[in-house]
């Protein structure tokens, strides 16, 4: 019987290959006994595809830093790695003669300032009506920005100070803003302008996923687990074929972490078809389904997808919704374009 | 030496029939012990080997596996021919021996021939050297139904419960469990965990690998005593598989079940088993080769009775095929016809010599003759199957020949002399025909010796058939020389050396028949050769084929889809088909189907293939008269499902089928080469030519070419970025798609796989194969499509291979023209128009091929007997001429034969032939029964034409004995109806035909020939 097909089958090979230019079309009458059921494609607007891995990570540049302004002998981070804290919250506490230097500097500036200030009101008149010469005007002025600056650039970090302790010679730095809070810690000590922690914005935590250029276009959201997020943005850039995505902001209840990595699946804004994986069949290098027309069953190629369990998603350059397709005794109608039949 | 046996024999009365006893006993015996079955083993000294290689493409396989062991195996001495099948996922290598070949030295030579390229194949390859048996060896089949049960508990009921206690049999070779689901514990690696982990898939393979161990690690003595120590790590369930650490660093422990998803699942299907157009699973259980099939079918029944007690509730063993029906029924058909035949030779007996004592006297030799014939064929391991006991009926009618010519001509004398004393009369008796007796019956025997001379299928049918008739005819003729001199002694009387009334008036009528064709010689000469040319003539208008087919009973359906459709589909048709049947075929009691391969490969079909086992009802419930008539039902509704192709055979013949070459058909044309396109397109041309060539019908062309594959590579460069091999990436890819079986989990005496699988739900299209998700040696995660381009690839189907070298073929039968001028007419026509290039062959095979080595082997054979014949005739008359005036009897006892099988419309086929060869001894021992009178009367009549005439008549009675004996003994064969009466028929055809002008050329031209030969003198 095989050779009967091998002989069918060159035949076919022969015969068919202009006719299969065209849709191949089998007339129902020839079907016999065959026992034949028909599918409606269900329309839908979006699809699941096929898993992506995804990255749990941050928006580039919503971070906000803190440094230490002295080198610290110790440094004692107050929360965990990762956790949420509030604006105000204690983080780290800095601890050693160091610390009682950083704050007699800060009182120096702040009197320096003062200072500063002071000398640049009163002289302010004096250069109005010619008292004192331009070239003595800008040495005062820039004594003054100059301390301004220094004594600004303190206070910013005092303003994160939640308390100091002389006697323990220690100041609390807390968090400047609410966030996920990201610890630098170091095995070697934390010099001046090393970085303390940095802060994450829990609207900056987002999901990057890197999609396919050919999809790219039509991902509207992902699923992960039992989540559901939006697709914010998708880069204009592309990496080889894909191009990278970031969801909208992760809610707390999803309970992903930053720097998890995990699968996700997508979710394609497309109109697509949704037929039974027993009506597809593979003709020629293309996967194809029956329609039926009249009193034929005509053959039309589709694109798949993706599946469920039972479904295959499947788009076509034809309008499917409104077509019959064949979900039974499809292997055999196929087995009638291979020429088989008969004993 | 024969006067002194005979002698011997009724002086020692008494010590004669009490060895006849003890040999009768003995004979008795043997018939109870003598391996029963329905047919000879027909397969040659045959060892196969069967791997499975999952996954793997025929061209990969081919290279990597089938060549190898094809070059090792083809140093073995004394093979025959060396030929392959190679299929996706199957190796398929088998080696016939030379005849005679002992199995255990052959299966041994390529067990090691195997073991020595083991090494050299692909890890995952496995299978071996397949069970010792043949094609006849399925024996037994019953699915096991319980509605309660899942396929899987049903499956593992019948793998680890049914099969080792069905093994225990005695007989038994192997237990094939087809269908369900062959449970297994399913990894599902989660890349991304495993990413995040940094396992890599190798790794984690290993990991599995290695823990799942108990390891004895040696003794520990402890004072006085010594405790065996061992390390334990077996795993012995899913939930301590889950558990498994598969790494741990110094802060982390990543267990099995934190990278995958455990599940409990089945491994990758490659057929499925249905029953009734539902699922279910069978067993399929193989005898040993030589095994008494019948005894073994009847202790696997025993056992299966024991089992069934022990089988969850509900739980039912549907037998839908047992070979000791097929037993039942064949030995019926043959004792039927045994039993018919000894009764008619019987009352034919009693007819002729009109007495019931001679009668019986003679009758006696059958069932004595028959025992004997029992003890030799047990002491010659000959098994009781359709084609020896054939043989045995065939005798039948000449059994008695020789015992009628001893009680014949001893009633005669009796009749002749009643003065003279009993015994001395009867030794006179035996003593004047036993030279003839002798010769006639050593005639008979070399008559039939060309049968032993035959190869192949038919000498493996035929063989059988010869030797029982020479054991038959030896017993037959040591009984009429011994014995039945010695029985004679004590019933025949002067009452019974009476002639029959009837028999004088026959002796009469014929009398004056015989003096009317002396008076009208010419005349009679005439027509009598007239009557010969014309069945000459006939002869060409005798249909003619190899064989014909041996009815077993039973019907298997053989159905072919689309060859890349899934096993789903396939089912799904196969249901179709099968309730379509069961609800319009009320002949059809249930129907078991097997879509694919089974487990052991054993038969590697597609799973575009299914046979599907028909269990009929009782033949008094049938609607139709004969089996061809339900076939063509079956097929007139099988024609209402196209796209199908469905071809109808027998489990046996089905077997058979595939022990041969695979070429059915009058002619097979094989094309030996290389390169499957070419193969292709020579295979393409020459079905064109084969087409065109007058005669040719049902011509087909193997496929070798078409099959489409997805072809994935590794793109190197950028996949060794991430330290991706391709074995690596190959192991990977099969883990989604086929499942990599890393271990296996001992429950008790079950073994459960465990696969790294993919959930197969979740791949199932291009796109998504394409999105699947690696896992890099280096931990990064990447998309196949990062890695590897994606191709499709057309590609060979299977590969078949003879004696090292590819070949396709192609078949033919052919029409209203001899096979012979029709392969010499194509042979020509492929010289001429067909340029094979370098390294391609033609060769022809089939039916043809058969044919061929048969007539050549009878060419060569049967003149070397007929010179034997004329020798033995020459030693016993003395005369050339005469010997040769014997044998031109037997031109006119092929007429009869030629005219029976034309007006029958049987076809000439090997039985009619060995009907043929049969006639040669029958007309030759009539013929010697009549020209030996003639010589021993010569002394009595002066007038030649008185002698002639009145040896004639004399000589009437034992030739109609002998040959109407002859004739009703095979007359049962005729009107048979069972299995094997198909094969047997012509050949009783030719035979009673043949006997039929034998016997009236006997009885007129012989008188005539002798006369004018005498007269000449």
């Amino acid at each position: 019987m095989m050779a009967k097909y091998g002989a069918s089958l060159l035949c076919l090979s022969a015969c068919l290959s202009t006719s299969l230019a065209q849709a191949e079309s089998i007339a129902l009458k020839t079907l016999g006994n065959l026992e034949l059921s028909y599918v409606q494609p269900q329309k839908v607007a979006s699809y699941e595809g096929s898993a992506l891995p995804a990255l749990v990570d941050r928006l580039p540049g919503n971070d906000y830093w803190v440094s230490t302004p002295e080198n610290i002998q110790q440094v004692t981070f107050l929360v965990g790695q990762g956790q949420i804290v509030t604006k105000g919250q204690a983080i780290v506490r800095l601890t050693g003669p160091e610390v009682f230097h950083f704050l007699a500097q800060v009182d120096a500036a702040n009197s320096l300032y003062l200072l500063a200030k002071k000398r640049y009101e009163r002289n302010k008149p004096l250069l109005r009506n010619g008292s004192i010469s331009t070239e003595k005007w800008r040495e005062i002025s820039q004594d003054y920005f100059s301390s301004h600056l220094e004594y600004e650039h303190m206070q910013h970090f005092m303003e994160m100070v939640l308390s100091t302790d002389e006697i323990t010679e220690s100041l609390v730095v807390s968090s400047p803003v609410a966030g996920i809070v990201k610890l630098n810690q170091l095995n070697t000590p934390y010099m001046a302008d090393s970085q303390l922690f940095s802060l994450v914005p829990a609207e900056s935590i987002r999901v990057k996923v890197n999609v396919p250029m050919s999809q790219s276009t039509s991902l509207s959201a992902i699923n992960i687990d039992q989540c559901h997020i939006a697709i914010e943005s998708i880069s204009a850039i592309a990496d080889g074929a894909f191009v990278s995505a970031w969801s909208m902001p992760v809610p707390q209840e999803c309970n992903l972490l930053l720097g998890q990595q995990a699968t996700v699946i997508p979710e394609y804004q497309k109109t697509v078809y949704l037929l039974p994986k027993n009506s597809v069949f593979s003709w020629q290098q293309e996967s194809q389904v029956f329609t039926q027309t009249a009193e034929t069953l005509t053959a039309i190629n589709i694109d798949i997808l993706g599946s469920t369990p039972r479904q295959y998603i499947v788009a076509s350059d034809q309008d499917l919704s409104k077509t019959q397709v064949l979900s039974q005794s499809v292997a055999a109608v196929k087995g009638i374009l291979l020429g088989l039949g008969g004993e | 030496m024969l006067t002194s046996v005979i002698r011997f024999s009724l002086t020692q009365r008494l010590f004669v029939l009490i060895v006849a006893m003890i040999l009768m006993l003995a004979g008795a015996r043997a018939w109870f012990v003598i391996p029963l079955d329905a047919f000879p083993d027909i397969s040659p000294t045959q060892v196969k080997i069967i791997l499975k290689a999952p996954g793997m493409t025929p061209e990969e396989i081919e290279a990597q596996i089938t060549v190898p062991i094809e070059t090792e195996l083809l140093g073995i001495p004394n093979q025959a021919i060396l030929r392959s099948t190679t299929k996706y996922a199957i190796s398929d290598i088998t080696l016939d021996f030379t005849e005679g070949t002992d199995i255990y030295w052959a299966r041994q030579q390529v067990s090691e021939r195997l073991a020595a390229v083991w090494d050299s194949f692909p890890e995952s390859v496995s299978g071996g050297v397949a069970p010792m048996s043949t094609p006849l060896s399925e024996i037994f089949m019953f699915s096991l139904e319980n509605p309660n049960l899942s396929l899987m508990e049903r499956r593992q009921l019948l793998e680890w419960e049914i099969r080792p206690l069905l093994r225990t049999v005695a007989g038994v070779a192997d237990v094939n469990i087809l269908g369900g689901h062959a449970k297994s514990f399913n990894i599902n690696p989660n890349p991304a965990a495993m990413a995040a982990a940094g396992v890599s898939f190798a790794a984690l393979q290993q990991a599995i690998i290695d823990n799942n161990h108990n390891e004895g690690a040696g003794k520990l003595t402890i004072g006085t005593d010594t405790i065996i120590v061992r390390a334990e790590g077996r795993i012995d369930d899913i939930d301590e598989l889950g558990q498994l650490v598969i790494k741990a660093d110094d802060a982390k422990v990543y267990r099995l079940s934190d990278l995958a998803d455990i599940q409990i699942g089945h491994l990758t299907r490659y057929g499925a088993v249905t029953k009734d157009g539902e699922e279910t699973a069978e067993a399929l259980i193989i005898a040993l080769k030589n095994a008494n099939t019948a005894q073994v079918v009847t202790n696997i029944k025993e056992k299966l009775e024991q089992i069934s007690a022990t089988l969850p509730e509900g739980s039912v063993i549907n037998t839908f095929y047992d070979r000791a029906n097929l037993i039942n029924t064949a030995i019926n058909t043959i004792s039927s016809a045994l039993f018919q035949a000894v009764l008619l030779v019987i009352v034919l007996l009693a007819l002729f010599l009109g007495n019931v004592r001679a009668a019986l006297v003679v009758s006696l030799s059958l069932p004595l003759a028959a025992l004997m014939t029992f003890l030799m064929m047990d002491l010659f391991n000959l098994s009781a199957n359709l084609m020896s006991l054939g043989g045995l009926v065939i005798a039948i009618g000449m059994l008695v020949d020789s015992s009628v010519v001893v009680v014949e001509n001893m009633v005669n004398l009796i009749a002749s002399k009643p003065r003279l004393p009993r015994l001395h009369l009867i030794f006179r008796a035996t003593k004047d025909v036993a030279v003839p007796v002798v010769s006639g019956t050593i005639i008979v025997m070399i008559v039939f010796s060309p049968l032993l001379t035959l190869t192949g299928l038919e000498g493996k049918l035929f063989t059988p058939v010869a030797v029982t008739i020479v054991f038959a005819m030896l017993s037959a003729l040591i009984l009429s020389l011994t014995v039945i001199p010695v029985i004679a002694s004590y019933l025949v009387n002067e009452k019974a050396a009476q002639e029959p009334k009837a028999i004088i008036k026959l002796k009469a009528a014929y009398l004056g028949s015989l003096k009317t064709a002396f008076n009208h010689k010419k005349p009679f000469m005439l027509i009598t050769f007239g009557l010969l040319i014309v069945s000459l003539g006939l002869f060409s208008l005798v249909g003619k084929t190899f064989m014909p087919t041996l009815d077993e009973g039973d019907i298997i359906l053989q159905l072919e889809k689309s060859p890349s459709i899934s096993l789903d589909a396939s089912i799904a048709i196969d249901k179709q088909i099968q309730q379509t049947l069961l609800a319009k075929v009320p002949e059809i009691k249930q129907m078991v189907a097997r879509t694919g391969a089974d487990e052991m490969g054993l038969d590697p079909m597609g799973l575009n293939e299914t046979d599907v086992f028909l269990e009929l009802v009782p033949r008094d419930e049938w609607r139709f008269d004969d089996k061809g008539q339900l076939i063509e039902a079956i097929r007139n509704e099988l024609l209402n499902y196209p796209g199908v192709n469905f071809n109808f055979t027998q489990p046996i013949q089905m077997r058979v089928s595939e022990m041969l070459t695979g070429s059915i058909g009058d002619v097979a044309i094989k094309v030996f080469g290389t390169d499957i396109d070419t193969l292709g397109q020579l295979t393409a041309q020459i079905e064109q030519l084969v087409s065109a060539t007058r005669g040719s019908i049902d011509v087909k062309m193997s496929m070798i070419e078409g099959s489409p594959f997805i072809n994935l590579t590794l793109d190197n460069e950028l996949a060794r970025g991430f330290g991706m091999s391709t074995m690596e990436f190959a192991r990977y890819l099969k883990s989604q798609l086929e499942g990599v079986m890393v271990t296996e989990i001992l429950q008790g005496k079950k073994r459960t796989p465990v696969l790294i699988a993919n959930n197969q739900s979740s791949l199932s299209s291009i796109n998504e194969l394409q999105n699947q998700l690696l896992v890099m040696p280096d931990h990064s995660l990447k998309r196949l499509t990062d890695v590897a381009k994606l191709s499709y690839k057309e590609g060979p189907i299977l590969i078949e291979r003879e004696q090292g070298d590819r070949f396709s073929v192609i078949t033919t039968n052919v029409q209203e023209r001899d096979i012979v001028s029709f392969v010499e007419e194509l042979n020509t026509k492929i010289a001429q128009q067909i340029q094979l290039p370098s390294g391609y062959s033609v060769s022809f095979g089939g039916e043809f091929e058969n044919q061929q080595r048969a007539t050549n082997n009878l060419l060569l054979v049967i003149p070397i007997a007929i010179a034997l014949i004329t020798l033995i005739l020459f030693t016993t008359f003395g005369s050339l001429a005469k010997a040769g005036l014997i044998l031109a009897n037997v031109p006119f006892a092929m007429m009869g034969g030629i005219v029976s099988l034309y007006l029958s419309g049987e076809y000439l086929s090997v039985p009619a032939s060995v009907g043929f060869i049969a006639l040669l001894g029958v007309a030759v021992l009539n013929g010697v029964v009549m020209v030996s009178y003639y010589e021993q009367t010569k002394h009595l009549f002066s007038d030649l034409l008185v002698r002639v005439e009145q040896g004639a008549a004399r000589r009437l009675r034992p030739i109609l004995m002998t040959a109407t004996t002859a004739m009703f003994g095979l007359m049962p064969l005729v009107f048979a109806s069972g299995p094997g009466a198909e094969i047997q028929k012509p050949l009783a055809i030719v035979v009673i035909g043949g006997l039929l002008t034998s016997t009236i050329t006997t009885l007129y031209l012989l008188p005539i020939l002798y006369y004018w030969l005498e007269k000449r003198r």
